[in-house]
């Protein structure tokens, strides 16, 4: 009876758990649990919180790639988008969906009529045994709250800390799995040599290898050393 | 099914058991399974979180381990994400073609397929699982006998009072309780504002009357806080009539809200008097020993094992409602698991550092005044003065045993606070709230309520 408009949200073709590198064991086991309880009917809520490309949205795009491929609806809202005609009523009757992903969700806290509205989406999908899962930069005790439902609410999320890459070899597996995934081999040696070129910002390095894998299609070459070489010099 | 793992894959384990420390072998090890094909184990991992850090920083010492388990024709092993049913479904046995079912009994038939509503209740919410104490035994005997004997006489059964307190736990209860008696019963629970959203879409496409028919046909109707009917009037029009038709037709309507129904304001005066015809009745917040209950039973069913003293600190800390209380161990029981660790005290403050540490913002003595002279409606300077009249005294009495219970601040610490008093006079204020409480219901509930505005 119910009808919820659709928005065109695109998920990226890489967000899957499978390209995600963790960067600590602790977040590995954390982000294996965050995984594990997808698609329960256990009403867990989750908080991704870190610095930009830790990969929050990855994470999130992930989980709703992850529901969707067993059959089960999903939600994936970019708040900070400014494209989007986001409005707090867009939260309302969403508890209905198996999973809801909320993206920059720090950017709505301290906005009463946001507040209510994520506090009651909260309560619903734990009701209805769905899932909530919201990302934002700053670890929620640092949230200036505009309402105590809410601050009462996020007491049922479970805060999970993402922090960046740093390690080299992190930083080539990343590079390795998100080549595979688009069908490319990325040798190890040319991913040293990128992460040694470039920055240690994953972000800037998957532009740089997508910019790889199409001049790679284009000339039919694989990923060698000599032939990244060549391209990035001709760039 | 069991896993096939191969048996030097077992010795392996013990090996592997002997060199990890325990937070690694059980984390990592545990959940891989193994599968022997010719001289090769495949090691499936449940995720890829896993199978990454295995890879990763275990590769070299399970490699050692299956390689003295099997010095001659060490097999191969190859990671891979997965899971060993799932293998096994994905490779299914050749099996004889069955002849064609014609019995008419497998397919769906129209009516059944027409009773396949969705009832949008949580199987998890059901009497078994319900914690009773003082605050809410009342609520769930009557809950339990609308289950037992629905649209008889508690109807429309009404249940109220705050958030997190179980009202939409005990509806859901019923709900399930229905279905478990009756599977083809027509049980719909809804939040209210749903039911309006679902009435504007009807409006919108023109299917009013298919809307009418669905919620009039109901055998039990469970609509969440109904104080979200309020200014609404055209939704609280259909609802009128919806109600009468299911009341008349002895179906059972069960409605929650966060107040008393006459309190809830832009109501029609005709709802709020309806709405009085069955049993309405309050849920009120669970005592410290009820909190202790409920989080023995939900640590129970998280399968953690909950110290007394854990169990104690937290419901001594969280003395808002049930669902303030779940939330806070479900999230003690992921960091456990995090950092795999037994429940401890200590990891409690670990893992709800933030929210204690947020608490222990609000619970300042100045706090405290502040709280007991605004619900006293007197002014703080009252409080502090020399005035020793009973509506300022025993307020005064009332913000010093509160400040004794929540605060680590000694009896001279207080006195001071309160106007430079003796810590005599504070130990005699606590002492004889403390008796006043056991003799009059009405300070003991003023002492709960500000306990509950104070550290919430």
């Amino acid at each position: 009876m119910f009808v919820q408009m659709p928005l065109k949200i695109e998920l990226r073709d890489e967000a899957a758990f499978e390209t995600f590198v963790s960067p600590s064991e602790q977040v590995a086991v954390a982000l294996h649990h965050f995984q594990q309880s997808l698609g329960q009917p256990s009403g867990e809520a989750f908080y991704l919180f870190g610095s930009a490309s830790v990969g929050k949205t990855h994470l999130l795009q992930a989980a709703c790639r992850y529901l969707s491929k067993q059959g089960k609806q999903t939600v994936y809202f970019p708040l900070a988008d400014e494209h989007l005609p986001l409005i707090p009523d867009v939260l309302i009757g969403l508890e209905q969906v198996s999973l809801i992903c909320l993206d920059d969700v720090d950017r709505v806290i301290g906005d009463a009529s946001w507040e209510l509205a994520l506090s009651s989406l909260l309560s619903k999908a734990a009701i209805a045994g769905h899932q909530v899962v919201l990302s934002g930069h700053q670890p929620m005790e640092t949230w200036q709250f505009a309402t105590t439902e809410l601050n009462r609410s996020v007491l049922n999320v479970l805060p999970i800390a993402l922090t960046p890459l740093t390690e080299p070899a992190d930083l080539v597996l990343a590079l390795q799995k998100h080549a595979e995934r688009i069908g490319l081999q990325l040798p190890k040696e040319v991913g040293r040599y990128l992460v040694k070129q470039f920055s240690e910002d994953v972000e800037e390095l998957l532009s740089v290898l997508q910019l790889l894998a199409q001049q790679s299609l284009v000339a039919q070459r694989r990923l060698t050393l000599p032939f990244v070489k060549q391209v990035l010099k001709g760039s | 099914m069991s896993n096939p793992a191969s048996a030097i894959w077992e010795k392996a384990l013990s090996q592997l058991e002997n060199d990890l420390n325990d937070q690694q072998f059980h984390t990592w090890i545990r959940p891989l399974q193994a599968v022997e094909e010719g001289g090769t184990i495949r090691l499936l991992a449940p995720s890829s979180f896993i199978l990454d850090w295995v890879q990763k920083k275990l590769v070299d010492k399970i490699e050692a381990a299956v390689a003295q388990s099997a010095p001659i024709n060490t097999p191969e092993i190859k990671f891979e994400i997965g899971d060993y049913a799932l293998d096994l479904i994905e490779e299914p046995e050749p099996t004889t073609p069955q002849p064609l079912q014609k019995t008419p009994s497998k397919a769906v038939s129209e009516p059944e397929a027409e009773n396949k509503i969705k009832h949008n209740l949580n199987p998890n919410f059901t009497f078994d699982t319900f914690v009773e104490g003082k605050a809410n035994q009342l609520a769930a005997a009557a809950a339990r006998q609308v289950s037992e004997n629905p649209g008889s006489s508690y109807n429309p059964f009404f249940i109220y009072g705050g958030v997190g307190l179980g009202k939409t736990h005990l509806m859901h209860a019923i709900g399930n309780a229905l279905l478990q008696k009756n599977p083809q019963a027509r049980v719909v629970y809804l939040h209210s504002e749903r039911f309006v959203a679902d009435m504007v879409n009807a409006l919108r496409h023109n299917k009013i009357d298919t809307f009418k028919r669905f919620y009039r046909s109901l055998d039990a109707l469970l609509i969440d806080d109904i104080q979200f009917f309020a200014n609404k009037e055209q939704s609280q029009e259909e609802f009128f009539h919806t109600f009468n038709t299911l009341l008349e037709g002895n179906k059972q309507v069960i409605l929650t809200s966060d107040r008393f129904p006459k309190e809830v304001d832009g109501l029609e005066d005709r709802l709020k008097s309806r709405f009085g015809w069955g049993l309405t009745i309050q849920v009120e917040p669970p005592e410290f020993e009820m909190r202790v209950a409920i989080l023995m039973k939900k640590a129970s069913e998280f399968g953690l094992i909950m110290p007394d003293e854990v169990a104690f600190f937290l419901a001594k800390r969280l003395r808002g409602n049930v669902r303030d209380l779940e939330g806070a161990l479900r999230r003690v029981s992921a960091y456990a698991q995090f950092v795999q660790k037994p429940l401890s005290v200590e990891l409690v403050k670990e893992a709800l550092k933030d929210l204690l540490a947020l608490q222990q913002k609000m619970i300042t003595l100045e706090n405290i005044q502040k709280t007991v002279a605004d619900y006293y409606k007197i002014r703080v300077a009252d409080l502090l003065s020399k005035r020793r009249s009973r509506n300022i005294a025993r307020p005064r009495q009332m913000a010093m045993a509160i400040a004794k219970e929540l605060t680590n601040h000694s009896l001279p610490e207080i006195g001071d606070a309160f106007g430079g008093r003796d810590h005599t006079t504070v130990l005699h204020a606590v002492r004889q709230i403390h008796k006043l409480r056991e003799e009059d219901h009405r300070i003991d509930d003023d002492f709960n309520s500000l306990i509950r505005i104070i550290t919430t």
